[in-house]
C-alpha cells in the first residue's frame, strides 16, 4: 500500500475508510485503582545491604564534606589576624565535629542504618543531618504544616539552632514571645554557653517557660510535635528541647448538649483534655484523684487519660482498664466511642456497657463510688465505668432534686423502658393470636380500624417503625432548628396521611407513636437505641408466636443481660448476683442514707459517710427554743 | 465441664429448685391429685415436698462430707461403676422430665395460646429456645429464674387472691377426703414431683459451698412446697373434689374465672407468657442437668456440642405419644419411678457412708 499511498484510489479508499470507521476520541486512559503492594520494607536481603550501605555511605560523605570544610575554614582564620577572636568558634565546630563523628562510629551507623523505626533513632549533634531526619519523618517538603525556623542564638560563639513546630497546633504568640524572642534577640555582652550545660543554661536562662523539657530520640520528637509543642534542635548537641506550647483553636467551657438538667451543675466537656481533667479535678479536691496518661493508636497517638481516687477503686479494675487500654493496636482512634468499642466486654451487643458523659458532676459522682472515668483528646465525652444497666437509667440531676420527686421519675422511666419493650410486641400477640385478651369493645374499634388496610399487622408495624425511624433520623441529621420542626410537621403529616390513605390504622399509631415517646425517657441514648431493637425482636417473636413468643424472647434478652459484664461486673448488679447498692438503684433512697458505695464494685473502702451523716442533729443549736 | 464453677450463690440456688419443681402447678398435677386425696390433695403435696426436702438434705449432707457433687460423692462412697450407674438413673430421670414438660407444656400452648398452630413446630421451638438458653450456661439459667422468680410468686397469688370471690371454705375441713393415711402414702409416693430438688447436689461443685446448697434447699423447695400447697387449697376452695379432677389445665381453668371489669377481662391470655417462661426454665434446668451429667461421666471438655443433639431426641420424643391423655399416664409412671431418684440414691449414699464415717472429715466447702 506504501506505494499507492499518493493514488487517487488509496486516496479516496482512506477518505472512505475515515468517514466510515468508528475512531474513538483520544482521552487519557482511565484511572483505576490498583492493588498496592504492601507498604512494608524490602524484604530482599541483598537489596536492604545495598539500600543500608548506601545511606551510610551518603552519611560519610556528608560528614567528609563538612570536615573539610570546616578545615577550610580553620586555615582561613588561621591565616587571619583574629586569631583570638576565633578561637572559641573553632573549639565549638571541633566539639561539634568530634561528636558526630562519634555517631559515624561504623558499628553506630550500622545498627542506625538497620533501625527500621525513625522512633527510636538519636538526635543527631549535627543539625543538618537533624533536619534531614526530620523531613524524613514528615515527608517534606509535601507535608506544609510543619514549620521548621531556622536561627542562630547570639551567644559566643553563635549557635546555629532549629525551631520545629506545627503550623495551627501551637501558640504563635506564645512561639514569638517566650521562646523566639528570648532566644534571637536577647542579646548580653560577652554571653557564653559552657559547652558542657548548653541545654541547661538555656533552660534557665534563656526559656522563660515552666512545662519544658529534653528529648533524645526523634519518638519523644515526634510525639511533642504533634502534640501541638514545640521543639528546639541545636547544633552540636545530642538532644532535643521540648517546649510545651500547645494552643490550638478549640471550644470554651459550654452547657452540655445532650445531658441538660434542671437542677445541678451546667458545665460540659470541651474538646481540650487538660480541660476536661481540670473540670472534673475542680469539683474533686482530692489529692488522691490519679489522673493516669495514657496514648493510644499507633499512628495518632492520642492522649488519653484514667482517671480513678486511688484510695477508693479497685487496683484490679484500673489495672485491667489500662491493660486493655494499652493492648490496643491499630493506627487512629479519634474518638471515645471508638475508644469505648475497642475496650469493652461486648462491643456486640447494643446494650452500653459504659456511662457516656459530657458532665463533670457525673463523673466526679462516679469516681466516688470507686469508678474509673477515661477520657480522650479532642473528645467532648468521658466514659465511665464498670457501670450496671440500672446506672443508665439514672439521669444527672436525680441527686439533685429531692427524693420523692426523683424516684417518681426514675420510676417514670422504667415505665417508659417497659413500654418500650413490651407494648408493641404485646399488641401484635393480642392482635394477632389472643384477640380474647381485648375488651369487646376496643377489638371491634380495632377490627373495623383496620377493615381497609391491605397489609398484615406485623407489616404495618413494621412500616410505620421504619417511618418513624427515619423521621427521627432525619431530624437529627437535618442541622439546625430545622430538625425538630420537619420532626414534628413530618411525624404529623405522614401519621395523618397514612391514616387517611389506609395504609395503617389509627391504634397503630398511637403504639408506634407511645413506643417512640417512652424510648426518649431513656436518658442514655445508646440504651434507648438498644431497647428499640430489643423491642423489634420480641416483635418478630410475637409474631410468630404470640405471647409464648414474648415469654421466649425476654427469656433470650434476660440471659444476654444476665450473661453481659462491665469490665468485670456483672451488668445487671445490684439485682443479679445480689449486692449492696446503697439505696440507689430504681428508688433513689435520700441523701444522707447513701452509707455504702456499691458492693459491686468492690471498691477498697465500702462506707461513704457515716451511718449518722447528719451530725447536727445530735448537736444542740445555739439559739431558737430552749425545750 | 465446667461452667465459671462456684460462682453461684443462695439466690442462684433457690430459683434453680424452684423452677425445675413448680411446673406442674401449670399442668394436670392439680387434677391428679385431687383424684388420688380429694380435700387432702394440699396435704399430700406437702408430704411429697417434705419428703425430698429430707432426702435432698441427706444427700447434701453426705456431700458436704465427702466434697464435690453427687458423682464425686458415689465415686468416692460406693466407686466408679456406682457413679456411673448414679448417673445413669440421673439422666435417665431428667430426660424424661425434659420430654414430658415438653409434651404436656406444647400440648398446653396448643389448647390455651395457639390453637391454630402446628403441634411440631410448637414443640421444636420449645426445644430449641430452651436449647439456645442453656448455651449461656446454668449459672446464667439461674439468674434469670432468679429475676422471672419474684414476677411469677406475685402473679400467682395475685391469681389466688382475686379468686376469693368463690372460696368454699368448706372443702378444706380435715375429716373430708380420702383419709390421712392414704393421703401420706401417695404423697411419699409420687415425692418424684419434687426430683428437681437434687440438681442442688448434681451441681454442689458450681455452688460456692455447703451451706448455699443447704439453705437453697430450704427456700426454694420450701417456696415451692408453699406455693403448691397454697394453689391445690384454691383450687379445691374454687371448684370442689368432683370438678376439679376434671379440669386437664387447673391453672388456666382458675384463671379464667377471674373477672375484674368489664374492659380488663379474660387475663388468662396475659397469663399465657407467665407459665411460657416457667415452662421453659424448666425444660432448660433438665435439658442441661442431662448434658451436664453425660459431659461429666463421659469425662468431655463441654458438654455444649451435646446440647443440640439431645435436644432433638427429646423432642423426637416427645412428639411420640398418640395423644395427651397417654403423656399423662405416663407421667404418673414417671413419678412413681423418678421417686426413686429421691429415696434410694441418699439412701443408699447415707448407709455407704455410714460404714465408712470414720475415715471421713468435715468438707464445707464443696
Amino acid at each position: 500500500m506504501d506505494d499507492l499511498s499518493g493514488n487517487f484510489i488509496a486516496k479516496i479508499y482512506k477518505s472512505v475508510k475515515r468517514l466510515v470507521i468508528y475512531q474513538p476520541p483520544q482521552q487519557p486512559t482511565r484511572f483505576v485503582l490498583q492493588e498496592t503492594t504492601e507498604n512494608s520494607k524490602i524484604s530482599c536481603p541483598a537489596a536492604m545491604a545495598i539500600r543500608e550501605g548506601f545511606t551510610e555511605l551518603t552519611k560519610l560523605i556528608r560528614y567528609a564534606k563538612r570536615l573539610s570544610g570546616a578545615m577550610e575554614e580553620a586555615v582561613q582564620i588561621i591565616k587571619s589576624v583574629q586569631m583570638a577572636k576565633a578561637s572559641p568558634t573553632l573549639k565549638k565546630l571541633s566539639i561539634t565535629l568530634e561528636k558526630q563523628q562519634a555517631e559515624l562510629n561504623p558499628l553506630l551507623l550500622a545498627y542506625d542504618e538497620a533501625e527500621d523505626d525513625v522512633d527510636n533513632l538519636p538526635v543527631s549533634a549535627s543539625l543538618g543531618e537533624n533536619e534531614k531526619t526530620i523531613a524524613r519523618i514528615y515527608r517534606l517538603p509535601y507535608n506544609t504544616d510543619l514549620i521548621i525556623h531556622r536561627f542562630v542564638i547570639s551567644v559566643e560563639p553563635p549557635m546555629p539552632s532549629m525551631l520545629i513546630y506545627m503550623d495551627g497546633l501551637c501558640d504563635s504568640k506564645f512561639i514569638n514571645s517566650i521562646v523566639l524572642k528570648p532566644l534571637m534577640y536577647y542579646k548580653h555582652s560577652g554571653a557564653v554557653l559552657s559547652d558542657n550545660e548548653v541545654i541547661k543554661n538555656l533552660l534557665t536562662q534563656y526559656l522563660p517557660s515552666s512545662k519544658t523539657k529534653t528529648a533524645m530520640s526523634f519518638g519523644d520528637v515526634q510525639n511533642a510535635v504533634n502534640t501541638g509543642d514545640a521543639v528546639l534542635l541545636l547544633e552540636g548537641e545530642i538532644s532535643a528541647i521540648i517546649i510545651e506550647s500547645k494552643g490550638w483553636e478549640h471550644r470554651s467551657v459550654e452547657r452540655p448538649v445532650f445531658e441538660q438538667s434542671v437542677r445541678g451543675a451546667q458545665t460540659g466537656f470541651g474538646e481540650m483534655l487538660g480541660v476536661n481533667t481540670a473540670l472534673i479535678r475542680a469539683l474533686f479536691n482530692s489529692s488522691d484523684l490519679i489522673a493516669e496518661k495514657l496514648s493510644v493508636g499507633i499512628k495518632s497517638k492520642t492522649a488519653c487519660v484514667v482517671m480513678y481516687l486511688e484510695s477508693v477503686a479497685n487496683p484490679t479494675l484500673v489495672s485491667e482498664i489500662k491493660r486493655r487500654i494499652t493492648g490496643i493496636e491499630t493506627d487512629y482512634i479519634t474518638d471515645i466511642g471508638i475508644l469505648e468499642q475497642f475496650i469493652t466486654d461486648h462491643p456486640n451487643l447494643p446494650f452500653p456497657t459504659t456511662l457516656n458523659t459530657e458532665r463533670p458532676d457525673r463523673v466526679a459522682a462516679g469516681l466516688n463510688e470507686g469508678r474509673v472515668a477515661i477520657l480522650l483528646d479532642s473528645s467532648p465525652f468521658a466514659l465511665v465505668l464498670p457501670i450496671s444497666l440500672f446506672s443508665l437509667i439514672h439521669s444527672a440531676e436525680d441527686f439533685a432534686l429531692l427524693q420523692p420527686y426523683s424516684s417518681v421519675v426514675r420510676l417514670l422511666r422504667w415505665v417508659g423502658v417497659g413500654i418500650a419493650l413490651f407494648m408493641p410486641a404485646t399488641f401484635l400477640a393480642i392482635s394477632i393470636f389472643h384477640q380474647e385478651a381485648i375488651p369487646t369493645e376496643m377489638l371491634l374499634a380495632i377490627t373495623s380500624a383496620r377493615l381497609q388496610v391491605p397489609f398484615p399487622t406485623i407489616v404495618e408495624m413494621l412500616l410505620l417503625g421504619v417511618a418513624f425511624e427515619l423521621i427521627r433520623e432525619g431530624g437529627l441529621r437535618i442541622p439546625g432548628f430545622l430538625g425538630p420542626t420537619i420532626g414534628i410537621v413530618g411525624g404529623i403529616i405522614l401519621g395523618q396521611a397514612a391514616v387517611s390513605a389506609k395504609i395503617v390504622s389509627p391504634i397503630m399509631v398511637i403504639v408506634v407513636a407511645a413506643t417512640g415517646v417512652a424510648t426518649y425517657t431513656i436518658p442514655d441514648f445508646r440504651l434507648g437505641a438498644a431497647i428499640r431493637l430489643s423491642s423489634l425482636v420480641l416483635m418478630l417473636f410475637a409474631a410468630v408466636m404470640g405471647l409464648v413468643g414474648i415469654a421466649t424472647g425476654t427469656l433470650v434478652i434476660l440471659a444476654v443481660l444476665c450473661n453481659m459484664k462491665s469490665f468485670g461486673m456483672s451488668y445487671i448488679s445490684p439485682v443479679v448476683p445480689k449486692s449492696g447498692a446503697g439505696l440507689d438503684v430504681i428508688i433513689r433512697g435520700p441523701v444522707y442514707r447513701q452509707e455504702m458505695r456499691p458492693d459491686a464494685l468492690n471498691p477498697k473502702v465500702r462506707r461513704r459517710q457515716p451511718s449518722i451523716s447528719l451530725v447536727w442533729r445530735k448537736q444542740k443549736p445555739s439559739g431558737g427554743d430552749s425545750k | 465441664m465446667n461452667y465459671q464453677g462456684g460462682n453461684m450463690g443462695i439466690a442462684a440456688g433457690i430459683a434453680l429448685v424452684f423452677a425445675v419443681t413448680i411446673p406442674r402447678v401449670f399442668l394436670t398435677s392439680l387434677a391428679s391429685r385431687l383424684v388420688d386425696d380429694a380435700q387432702l390433695a394440699w396435704f399430700s403435696v406437702a408430704v411429697s415436698a417434705g419428703a425430698a426436702m429430707i432426702m435432698t438434705k441427706v444427700l447434701l449432707y453426705i456431700l458436704s462430707r465427702t466434697g464435690g457433687d453427687v458423682i464425686d460423692g458415689v465415686r468416692w462412697l460406693l466407686g466408679s461403676t456406682a457413679a456411673w450407674l448414679v448417673a445413669l438413673i440421673y439422666i435417665t430421670i431428667f430426660l424424661a422430665n425434659t420430654v414430658l414438660l415438653l409434651r404436656e407444656f406444647a400440648e398446653n400452648t396448643l389448647l390455651t395460646a395457639l390453637p391454630l398452630s402446628e403441634f411440631s413446630l410448637v414443640t421444636i421451638w420449645y426445644a430449641v429456645w430452651a436449647a439456645v438458653f442453656i448455651y449461656f450456661g446454668i449459672e446464667v439459667v439461674g439468674r434469670v429464674a432468679y429475676m422471672v422468680l419474684p414476677f411469677l410468686v406475685a402473679s400467682m397469688l395475685l391469681i389466688v387472691i382475686l379468686l376469693i370471690p368463690f372460696y368454699n371454705v368448706y372443702q378444706l375441713v380435715p375429716w373430708q377426703g380420702n383419709g390421712l393415711e392414704i393421703a401420706v402414702y401417695h404423697g411419699l409416693t409420687m415425692a418424684g414431683t419434687n426430683v428437681g430438688a437434687v440438681i442442688l447436689a448434681i451441681y454442689a461443685r458450681e455452688f460456692q459451698n455447703a451451706k448455699t446448697t443447704a439453705q437453697a434447699l430450704f427456700w426454694g423447695l420450701g417456696g415451692s412446697m408453699l406455693i403448691k400447697v397454697v394453689y391445690t387449697q384454691s383450687y379445691l376452695m374454687t371448684f370442689g373434689v368432683y370438678v376439679g379432677q376434671e379440669k386437664i389445665l387447673p391453672f388456666f381453668e382458675m384463671t379464667r374465672l377471674v373477672y375484674l371489669n368489664r374492659f380488663l377481662q379474660r387475663i388468662e391470655a396475659l397469663l399465657i407468657a407467665l407459665w411460657a417462661m416457667v415452662s421453659i426454665l424448666a425444660i432448660a434446668i433438665s435439658l442441661y442437668t442431662v448434658v451436664y451429667l453425660i459431659a461429666r461421666i463421659l469425662e468431655l471438655p463441654s458438654g455444649r456440642p451435646l446440647v443440640p443433639l439431645v435436644a432433638a431426641i427429646t423432642a423426637n420424643v416427645a412428639m411420640m405419644p398418640p395423644d395427651i391423655i397417654t403423656a399423662i399416664g405416663y407421667e404418673k409412671i414417671y413419678l412413681y419411678i423418678s421417686s426413686a431418684g429421691v429415696y434410694a440414691i441418699p439412701a443408699l449414699l447415707f448407709l455407704a457412708f455410714f460404714l465408712k464415717r470414720k475415715g471421713v472429715k468435715r468438707c464445707t466447702s464443696v
